[in-house]
């Protein structure tokens, strides 16, 4: 079949002939914002009778992707344009445009993150982010690990002596003595203690992956801290590098790069560590770049370091992104239910907060509030309001996947001198078994004094029907089986009422139960 | 042309008839079966392995909680132990 040349942009995404297979760039207004490779990140289309390629919009610049925007599209090897013109994505008079709040440009990161990259940044921001690297780089040396630039920031330095435009984040590594996955993840959790200690603010990605946030003139920039470790001759970098030719000679004795004519700790030999990294091509420049790892290795780092990460991707994106945004603002339904049933002195732990919206509306109403969710841009919002308005809430981030945090809230629960109120809305069929079975851990160790624990769940004839916030992950269980499973856990069931007209949105109303629970003995 | 169009026809065919003929092979001496019964084994040993290796990140999570919380726990001191209990959580995650 013949093929038709150019491209075309749709509501849908950007289809390309299949002739020159390659790095598809994609400008708004003349402004680079995301990359595609038209083989991998594509699936099969038509464009009339041409066999094509079509790339769907990333799922979080679709939000932005309203009105009219001047789009182009072309080929990043050749510069030759594939598409250049106005499309309209909806009836909307609006323009499209990609920028943040202070109007500068996005752009699509390899995760499918919007960010603005460094290309955009003043030159405060990069400083305020260099005395960080350094800083971080001497805390882990300090702490016994050989840590080094690595990455995107340590590709900058090799090939340009600077941070690489489209990039928006540092990241560091090190290599770890340790060579069982057990001992390599206590000693990342051991590197966070000395960073929050030192005043960081960090939020943990596996078992052996961590983000320490640098504060600066724009908002913020993250420092990834990657363990490197050698498991039965294997080298695996995290978050997806594996490598089987590795020698501790590429890393040692520790050497120097300059970035931003800066002097910054790198690994011995950094041209071999990035062959590891991004394999022979590293010196070519590359947006669409993606780690594409073998499945023995994902399985591996997946089955070793990343159990805590249930439905996260998800969560991220919306919290992160403008979905939240549609979250009402108002309290729920719900929230107003468990306020008349509580004394009004009760503190209200808020498990599963989101946009803090009821945990804030508690705090209004004069109740203490603490609201734990495990997405950081949630708490951080929600926390931000609290701080804005001189409310009595705060907000914390926890992963009711990771033991840690678990026993560590309970713990902290259970010596509270008054038992709290314990309120999950909409938490109990977002959380996987192994989430929900930590959170009855957290409530028996909670509640152990007294206390209730106030919970509204999508029930099972909610499975199927349509969803105003989409489809994604739901665990629809029926109330007798989270009955069963409390009361297998030490619980006792006070309330139990399911029906619709409960939690009514727009124009979904979802078949919801709505259950209090006790665990005192 | 005809001539090539007729051979490519002839080769699908027999490619068709052969597969015919090895799945009625198979089916015959149970291979199939057994092919089946080792496609099944591989998934339930690769869930396995995975089970397994997800106990490294449990028992890091529960051996630092021992040490950095348990084991002060072992003096008997409340205040302590709220204090310790705070300042894990504080700067733990």
């Amino acid at each position: 079949m013949s093929e038709a040349p150019g491209a075309t942009v749709d509501r849908d995404g950007v289809t390309v002939g299949i002739e020159r297979p390659g790095v598809i760039d994609v400008l708004f207004d003349g402004q680079w914002t995301w990359s595609f490779q038209s083989e991998r990140d594509t699936a099969p289309a038509w464009r009339g009778q041409h066999a094509a390629r079509r790339a769907p919009w990333p799922v979080n610049l679709r939000p932005y992707l309203h009105g009219t925007g001047q789009v182009t599209v072309r080929e990043r090897s050749s510069g030759r344009v594939l598409f250049d013109g106005e499309y309209a994505f909806d009836d909307s008079d609006a323009r499209v445009r990609i920028v943040d709040g202070q109007g500068r440009p996005l752009i699509v990161d390899k995760g499918g993150d919007l960010q603005c990259g460094f290309a955009e940044r003043g030159q405060a921001t990069v400083d305020a982010l260099l005395d960080a690297v350094e800083d971080v780089l001497a805390r882990l040396n300090g702490a016994g690990v050989d840590a080094f630039l690595a990455f995107g920031a340590l590709l900058g330095a090799v090939r340009d002596g600077r941070f690489i435009p489209h990039d928006s984040d540092a990241d560091v590594a090190y290599l770890s003595r340790h060579t069982s996955p057990v001992d390599v993840a206590r000693e990342s959790f051991a590197l966070e203690r000395v960073m929050i200690e030192a005043g960081y603010w960090t939020w943990r990605f596996s078992a052996a992956d961590f983000k320490v946030i640098v504060p600066d003139p724009e908002g913020g920039r993250a420092i990834d801290v990657f363990a490197g470790f050698v498991v039965e001759d294997v080298f695996y970098l995290m978050p997806e590098v594996a490598s089987t030719s590795f020698r501790p000679e590429i890393v040692l004795p520790l050497g120097e790069v300059e970035l931003h004519g800066r002097r910054i700790t790198a690994p011995a030999n950094a041209e071999a560590l990035l062959e590891i990294t991004y394999g022979p091509h590293w010196r070519v420049p590359d947006p669409s770049f993606k780690f594409e790892s073998p499945r023995w290795v994902r399985r591996r780092l997946d089955g070793w370091l990343r159990g805590n990460n249930g439905n996260r991707a998800h969560w991220w994106s919306f919290y992160f992104g403008r979905p939240q945004e549609a979250v009402p603002t108002e309290p729920s339904p719900f929230a107003r239910w468990v306020r008349d049933r509580e004394p009004a002195d009760a503190s209200i732990v808020d498990i599963g907060a989101g946009t803090g919206r009821d945990s804030l509306w508690f705090a209004r109403q004069g109740h203490d509030v603490l609201g734990l969710d495990y997405i950081p841009a949630a708490t951080e919002r929600a926390g931000n309001t609290a701080a804005a308005q001189d409310l009595p809430a705060r907000f914390k981030t926890v992963n009711l996947y990771d033991i840690r945090q678990v026993l560590a809230i309970g713990g902290e629960l259970a010596h509270r001198d008054t038992p709290p109120t314990l309120y999950g809305r909409f938490l109990i069929h977002a959380l996987e078994d192994e989430g929900r079975h930590n959170l009855w851990r957290v409530a028996s160790m909670s509640l152990r004094r007294g206390g209730r624990f106030y919970l509204e769940f999508r029930t099972g004839l909610d499975a199927g029907k349509e969803h105003e916030f989409g489809e994604h992950f739901r665990k629809y269980l029926e109330p007798e089986t989270v009955i069963a499973e409390i009361e297998a856990r030490g619980g006792q069931v006070e309330h139990c009422e399911a029906g619709h007209g409960l939690a009514v949105h727009k124009n979904e109303d979802p078949h919801v139960c709505r259950l209090v629970a006790t665990w005192k003995r | 042309m005809q001539a090539g169009r007729d051979m490519e026809t002839l080769k699908t065919r027999a490619r068709a008839r052969t597969r015919e003929l090895v799945k009625q092979l198979a089916r015959a001496t149970g291979v199939d079966q057994e092919l089946r019964r080792l496609v099944d084994r591989v998934d339930q040993l690769e869930r396995e392995v995975q089970e397994t290796r997800r106990l490294h990140q449990r028992l890091a999570e529960l051996t630092d909680v021992v040490a950095e919380v348990l084991v002060p726990a072992a003096d008997r001191d409340d205040a302590r132990l709220r204090a310790t209990l705070e300042k894990y959580s504080k700067t733990s995650f």
